[in-house]
């Protein structure tokens, strides 16, 4: 998995196993992004839908009800995108697959992809524990579905990793700013 | 001998466009184990127009303390960067002061 700059476009390049991977997984997010929220798996719903802040807030249930609106509006509108580039997925050119983004694009795959980090943790009961289980024997003592879920989630942050460095203002290298202080 | 307790007045319309304008209205985000430090950053740039520096420090406030307090504003202002701020996938809430 690889991410470079060409002219003002982001290029994502994967080869036949990432790219596999990675289709699998934007077909689980078009998936998902297609459910009301109400008909949400609810343990993934409080990842992507969680109403504790309009309760916070103290919306009316009306209110919440268009906030909640809103949000699945957000999602619905990065669809045609996520189709288009689990198509260029199916096709790979010698050995490898490129997805061509502008910034804008890009804001909108980093955001699709850690959703589904967020869905994926929420699904399988993945939380800080589980998380820092990276060190191998922790790991092996995971279920089996915590197991896949947690390479998914992996391999995800690896994606947004690279590509924050590109992004304006590389927020992926924050800890510069701590040295200038 | 018994006492009457006098009802509450009645909140006025005044009152309630007071408190809607005041910026008054804390957004407060909160830690979460799934959400990378690096992504966090770059949320607080896009949505909040902080820089770097400022949205790493709020970040870490976040991640070491639990939560942030990352902007106080009016009630509508502060339930757009609630909004958008859910919709990047963090935890977030809004609180009057």
């Amino acid at each position: 998995m690889r991410a470079a700059l060409n002219e003002k476009n982001l290029v994502l390049t994967f080869d036949l196993l990432e790219s596999s991977l990675l289709r699998h997984l934007f077909q689980q997010i078009i998936a998902n992004y297609q459910i009301k929220p109400e008909q949400l798996d609810p343990k993934a719903a409080s990842a992507w839908y969680s109403t504790k802040g309009c309760q916070a807030a103290g919306m009316s249930r009306e209110e919440t009800r268009d906030w909640l609106e809103t949000l699945y509006g957000y999602k619905s509108a990065s669809l045609s995108h996520l189709r288009n580039w689990s198509g260029v997925l199916e096709s790979p050119n010698q050995g490898h697959c490129h997805i061509q983004l502008t910034l804008a694009e890009a804001s909108i795959l980093l955001t699709a992809v850690n959703d589904h980090r967020l869905w994926l943790a929420a699904k399988h009961d993945i939380g800080q524990k589980e998380m820092d289980a990276c060190a191998l024997p922790t790991f092996n003592t995971l279920e089996a579905s915590q197991q896949i879920a947690l390479s998914e989630i992996s391999f995800l942050a690896g994606l947004i990793e690279r590509m924050l460095r590109f992004l304006p203002g590389n927020p992926a290298d924050w800890m510069e700013t701590l040295e200038l202080e | 001998m018994a006492t009457e307790t006098l009802p509450a007045p009645a909140e006025t319309t005044q009152e309630k466009v007071k408190a809607a304008f005041e910026k008054s209205w804390k957004v407060i985000v909160w830690n979460d184990p799934v959400n990378l430090m690096s992504y966090v950053v770059f949320v607080f740039m896009k949505v909040l127009a902080f820089n770097k520096q400022k949205a790493a420090k709020h970040m870490l406030e976040v991640h070491r303390l639990g939560k942030s307090v990352v902007a106080t504003e009016s009630r509508e202002k502060a339930e757009l960067y609630h909004q958008q701020i859910q919709a990047h996938g963090l935890t977030v809430t809004v609180e009057q002061d």
